[in-house]
């Protein structure tokens, strides 16, 4: 079973905080895309460090 | 010492030869024969600029560069077997040389120390690999970029601990390596370039009084500059070292790799599989798939640290100038490189095959939501709308969220 199959219910049972909405932002994608400093983890911050690297790269005379 | 028995590099200060297990313990031909082709091209540089200097004829370093070649040519090719009994690749070279074209042959060690001349083709050597590995090292972040590129939307675990932490991106997880990997290609470069003066005219400890052009050899062989002092530049091996201790923390990062990788292809992680050819089965038990190659990134650097360990030892507490012990320094050089040579040769392939579970439901979904929900931070903490780090948004001080 998964959180989202959980009712209001449940979900109370395990914290009176939670309830069916708060799983909108218990996303892992949503989560991880809120880190996208400079060197984090977010698809966007990996982007950006991947155009960055590709560049020196292709400089170097490599295809990628 | 037996009329036509070659002299190794003693001279005629001997009337016999040197004892055979001494003989034994001195020789360096089996190890320093890989110097081969850069004892030839310092000796055509020195024959170059022996000639310029009026020291010798035109023809004779002509007949010195030529022959070299060809003496370079039979040594590879096997036409022309090494002689132990002559010590080194040195003699070697030059004993066939003298062979080969006489008299001029005799000439080439004019103005010139082995002492020199052995610093000075370890420097090309080490100057070459150098360059070599950092080539090796642009290919693995290509191999390492590619996989990135694919993967940057790849959610996956993030560990402290190797404990489940935070959610992360396979993407930004593979370009950490790139990243350890521009570091090694970066110490790797700077030891080159340090690497890049030239001892060749220093002599056995103290120079020649010899009209020498000392600029000259050092911009034939591509050397920024000759050396400045002629004691330390015959024995110095600071750029032996610090290029194994660049491959042995270029070999420690790739153990790192290795080791999760050996994890992540457990049945217990299941992150990833390895390519058949990086794995090996078992013939008791055909279930196998043990990631042989990954384990053997992880043990690379025990030698490649001792390596180092060994060029340190060995360099420490000699007195100026050059001392024997410094052929010891060699071995270690080159087993420092082999290993990340061999090393870095696997890993764009490795990188390349490795199948991810990118569907795998704990990897991507039911952990995921496990440690979004039991991090420290309330849920609404995590939306992504911090703007501070001192607190989180739900208005909690981040120590008590």
């Amino acid at each position: 079973m998964t959180l989202r199959e959980l009712d209001a219910a449940d979900l109370r049972a395990v914290d009176e905080k939670l309830a069916p909405q708060t799983l909108e932002v218990l996303d892992a994608a949503r989560n991880v895309a809120a880190r996208q400093l400079t060197g984090g983890p977010a698809p966007a911050a990996v982007e950006r460090e991947l155009a960055r690297l590709e560049a020196e790269l292709r400089a170097l005379g490599f295809e990628l | 010492m037996p009329e036509g028995k070659p002299s190794g590099g003693r001279g005629a200060r001997f009337a016999g030869a040197m004892d055979p297990a001494a003989a034994a313990l001195n020789a360096s031909i089996h190890f320093d024969r890989r110097l081969l082709r850069d004892d030839v091209r310092g000796s055509q540089a020195h024959a170059r600029m022996l000639a310029a200097a009026g020291l010798i004829t035109a023809d004779d370093a002509e007949a010195i560069v030529t022959g070299l070649s060809r003496v370079a040519e039979e040594i590879e090719t096997g036409k022309h077997p090494l002689d132990a009994a002559l010590e080194d690749i040195h003699m070697n070279v030059e004993t066939r040389l003298i062979q080969m074209v006489g008299e001029p042959g005799r000439r080439l060690h004019t103005a010139r120390s082995r002492n020199d001349q052995v610093a000075t083709d370890l420097r090309l050597y080490a100057r070459r690999a150098a360059l070599e590995l950092v080539s090796a090292i642009d290919r693995a972040r290509v191999a390492l970029c590619r996989r990135a590129r694919q993967h940057a939307h790849t959610i996956m675990p993030g560990y402290t601990h190797l404990q489940r932490a935070q959610v992360v991106t396979l993407g930004h997880h593979l370009l950490a390596y790139a990243e350890m990997l521009d570091r090694d290609r970066g110490r790797l470069v700077d030891a080159e370039r340090r690497a890049a003066a030239s001892p060749l005219g220093s002599g056995a400890l103290a120079g020649t009084s010899l009209p020498i052009d000392r600029a000259a050899t050092a911009a034939d062989l591509g050397f920024a500059g000759p050396t400045h002092n002629s004691l330390d530049a015959v024995s110095d091996r600071d750029f032996a070292a610090e290029i194994a201790f660049a491959c042995a923390l270029l070999a420690v990062h790739l153990s790192r790799l290795g080791e999760e990788l050996v994890l992540w292809s457990t049945t217990e992680f299941g992150f990833v599989r390895l390519g058949e050819g990086y794995c090996s089965g078992s013939s008791l038990m055909p279930q196998k798939r043990n990631p042989d190659i990954a384990e053997l990134l992880r043990g690379k650097p025990g030698r490649a640290i001792g390596d180092v360990v060994a060029l340190l030892t060995i360099s420490k507490g000699l007195a100026l100038a050059y001392n024997k012990d410094l052929q010891e320094t060699q071995e270690p050089l080159y087993d420092a490189i082999d290993t990340a040579r061999a090393a870095l040769a696997v890993l764009p392939g490795l990188v390349d095959t490795l199948e991810f579970d990118v569907a795998r439901p704990p990897v991507t979904r039911r952990w995921a939501r496990r440690i979004s929900l039991r991090s420290s931070c309330a849920p609404a903490c995590r939306s992504g709308a911090h703007t501070r780090s001192s607190a989180s948004s739900c208005g909690a001080p981040r120590r008590r969220a």
